[in-house]
């Protein structure tokens, strides 16, 4: 099926918070999915992959060489803290992930920053694929690892904030059965139906046969 | 708070934005007026720039008024087509709730000129409206009921030769009422990024705003289409003067309130473009005789329309009959010689501090009406393409400093009091509705939306607090992640300063419908109906130049509306 941009961005950001995550994770991961979809990536499967074990606290070192080092790390819970450090502590300039779960949202996440604050990342996985985000594109050598992978990651400002890729008139391609289970996660942020919560609606009380 | 950015030669009087602190707050954003500067009008202004012509390439109506049509009309260089389909409607169906299954009329805004396939699909999903499926060539999706009383009054009016009873009219003022209009991405259909750089679809709603306006059209035509079948002999057209009077309704509900929350920096454009516009206008020295004669009889209007607005609702009826009382107290002051007098709009604006607040808006939006060549550039600035951005590298203390400036109101707040957090905003299953609970009464509470700025403001003080002060925000969430949400938000206040109402959105005395007016001021409709705390009618697009009267003369001469014939 095709979905639009927007339906990308609100499905996977509630289906977050329905995991369990916080809105302002949840936020970062619609609009890195949304990037992605742009860029004509898989952006469902590698939510669902980094969302369904809900929140956990992040664990964080530095290592001697000054690198931030992130031991089983979820990208779901500690990508947007990865790149927050890379991008907000000039100390910092590589940061390695281990056992890192969905290594395209990593790559989503700092592409939705890259446009933000004109940065370039550099990913070097630990199959041997490499991939370099920019506020233009998106270039990758090899195949993206779908999971459980190593990742290094280094940035450097580069003051190109624009970005201009085509958009994807007909709409994003999903596989129907994870975007049902995105959807089913969105779900539980809803509240269920009430007597009492119909009375507060538009159009509530009145006949509209006037 | 900084200089508004005048044209040069008026810096002289150093005039300045409203406050936030003054300007966001529910007391007056609930009592706001359109203006020049709202959608409905830059949208017919633009109509009327091009001239453009509407045409009705499809009419398959049968005698009852059941059948398709389409609409289509060359906007900046792109043809959109109205596609509007009619269908019977058991009366028991019929409601306004989002939760309705079926409608009178289902509508979508379609990017081109549909063809026979096009159609046949529409056909198939637009009357199931959130239950059907869209492709990217539609652009907006709508549906409407019929105001059963005033559509067969007309209706049977018209097939006798006769014209309508002005006094319905006047009372109902539309003869079909939409209860959703849904753009950007939802269901299918093409992204707001697909038409943000079309000249004449980038500023805020125009794409829904264009639907409304052909829906209104369309309802014209059906009315005239049922009572021509219905006895073609005497059957007489519906006078001008009527149809212009005939706007289209809506009932608008709690959904418009997180909208503004979570846009807050589409809020900020829209707010910073009015208060601009304001400032524009107070640092004018002097006005000549045609612009003070203009303003004069533009009060005038007002006062017949405030004399025409009578609501059910006693809150707003109350506020109605004070209104009234002050704009007859304005109308003495703002003479001709009183206003021929240096900085005359800066008086007036300052007076009228005396009167109460929804006066006090009211003359925001009469001053600012007769000086389109001054303002009318500001509204290409309402949009919002960005969104907002985390700043990582800002040391706490900065983000402290920002809280104590911008969210002292939040602060405030003692959420130890019940009374601070009596509401919650959820989603209800029922068709992903907004709405609001009372938080000891309803289960649903830990599903809560995050609209509770206030309390979420006060929480991140205390940890901010609590932190070394030279740290960074981006290390900070690291151990505090439920903070990012309003840290974005903190941050974004520095340089959007209307992007937070400075109300506590939980609290016992939070008026949601004080939001819904907000809004609807800047969308141009007039005349806001509560029919609770949470929802309203009103009317779009009364008065409106009708698709025959674009590019005659005089097009832009509709703000607040009144009855014709009181005139």
């Amino acid at each position: 099926m095709r979905v639009s941009l927007y339906e990308i961005a609100t499905t996977l950001r509630k289906a977050s918070i329905g995991s369990g995550l916080p809105v302002g994770l949840a936020d970062d991961i619609g609009e890195a999915a949304k990037w992605l979809a742009v860029r004509e990536c898989d952006c469902v499967d590698p939510v669902l992959t980094a969302i369904v074990a809900g929140m956990s606290t992040v664990e964080m070192h530095v290592s001697d060489e000054g690198t931030l080092v992130f031991p089983d790390a979820r990208i779901a819970v500690c990508g947007p803290s990865v790149i927050d450090l890379l991008v907000g502590e000039a100390r910092y300039n590589e940061a390695y992930l281990i056992n890192a779960d969905s290594a395209l949202l990593m790559i989503g996440i700092a592409g939705v920053v890259a446009e933000h604050h004109g940065m370039e990342f550099q990913f070097c996985f630990s199959n041997g694929a490499k991939a370099q985000v920019t506020a233009d594109e998106l270039v990758t050598q090899g195949e993206m690892p779908s999971s459980n992978c190593d990742i290094a990651l280094t940035c450097r400002k580069t003051d190109v904030t624009q970005s201009k890729p085509s958009i994807p008139i007909q709409g994003v391609k999903v596989a129907i059965e994870a975007w049902r289970q995105a959807e089913n996660l969105a779900a539980k942020t809803y509240v269920p139906e009430s007597k009492k919560s119909r009375t507060g609606g538009a159009g509530a009380g009145l006949t509209d046969n006037d | 708070m900084t200089l508004a950015d005048l044209p040069q030669e008026q810096t002289h009087l150093k005039a300045s934005l409203r406050s936030p602190d003054e300007v966001m707050n529910l007391t007056r954003m609930g009592s706001a007026f359109p203006t020049r500067l709202s959608f409905m009008r830059v949208l017919v202004r633009r109509l009327s720039n091009e001239n453009a012509e509407v045409t009705r390439p499809v009419w398959e109506m049968d005698e009852d008024g059941y059948g398709s049509a389409v609409y289509s009309v060359q906007l900046g260089g792109k043809i959109y087509s109205l596609v509007a389909f009619s269908t019977p409607l058991d009366p028991e169906r019929r409601t306004d709730r989002v939760i309705a299954e079926a409608w009178d009329a289902s509508f979508t805004l379609f990017d081109g000129v549909p063809n026979r396939q096009d159609l046949d699909r529409l056909e198939a999903q637009a009357p199931k409206q959130e239950a059907g499926r869209f492709e990217a060539s539609e652009l907006v999706l709508s549906r409407a009921n019929k105001s059963v009383r005033l559509f067969e009054h007309v209706v049977d009016c018209l097939s006798k030769g006769e014209q309508p009873d002005t006094d319905m009219i006047g009372s109902i003022g539309y003869l079909m009422r939409t209860t959703a209009v849904y753009g950007n991405g939802k269901f299918g259909f093409s992204d707001r990024v697909q038409i943000a750089d079309r000249t004449a679809l980038a500023g805020p709603f125009q794409a829904e705003m264009l639907t409304v306006w052909l829906i209104r059209g369309f309802t014209h035509d059906l009315v005239e289409h049922i009572a021509e079948a219905r006895n073609p002999q005497k059957f007489v057209p519906l006078a001008k003067e009527v149809k212009r009077t005939l706007g289209i309704g809506n009932s608008t509900g709690l959904g418009m309130a997180p909208f503004l929350i979570k846009h807050n920096i589409l809020l900020n454009n829209w707010m910073k473009a009015r208060e601009t516009a304001l400032a524009r206008v107070r640092a004018i020295g002097s006005s000549d005789t045609s612009i003070i004669n203009q303003v004069r009889e533009l009060l005038t209007r007002a006062l017949l329309h405030v004399d025409q607005w009578n609501v059910d609702d006693q809150r707003q009826m109350n506020r109605i009959e004070v209104l009234r009382t002050d704009l007859v107290e304005v109308d003495y002051l703002i003479t001709p010689s009183w206003l021929e007098l240096p900085n005359p709009w800066d008086r007036l604006i300052t007076i009228s501090a005396k009167w109460s607040i929804e006066c006090q808006e009211l003359i925001v939006a009469l001053v600012l009406e007769p000086h389109g060549e001054l303002i009318d550039d500001l509204s290409d600035r309402m949009a919002d393409n960005e969104g907002q951005r985390l700043v990582p590298s800002m040391a706490l203390q900065e983000l402290l400093q920002l809280l104590e400036q911008n969210y002292q109101w939040a602060l405030d707040v003692d959420f130890e009091h019940p009374e601070a957090t009596t509401f919650f905003w959820y989603t209800s299953e029922e068709k992903l509705e907004p709405r609001l609970g009372i938080r000891l009464e309803e289960l649903g509470a830990d599903l809560e939306l995050p609209l509770d700025i206030a309390r979420q403001a006060k929480a991140f003080h205390q940890d901010l607090s609590s932190n070394d002060p030279h740290q960074t925000i981006a290390m900070f969430l690291l151990a505090h992640p439920q903070h990012r949400h309003i840290a974005r938000r903190v941050q974004t206040s520095e340089h959007h300063p209307y992007s937070e109402i400075k109300n506590n959105l939980i609290g016992a005395d939070c008026m949601p419908l004080d939001i819904l007016r907000c809004k609807l001021s800047f969308f141009g409709a007039a005349k806001c109906d509560p029919k609770s705390n949470l929802w309203t009618r009103i009317n779009m697009y009364q008065g409106a130049p009708l698709f025959e009267d674009i590019g005659n003369t005089n097009t832009d001469n509709w703000w607040l509306p009144i009855q014709e014939t009181a005139r």
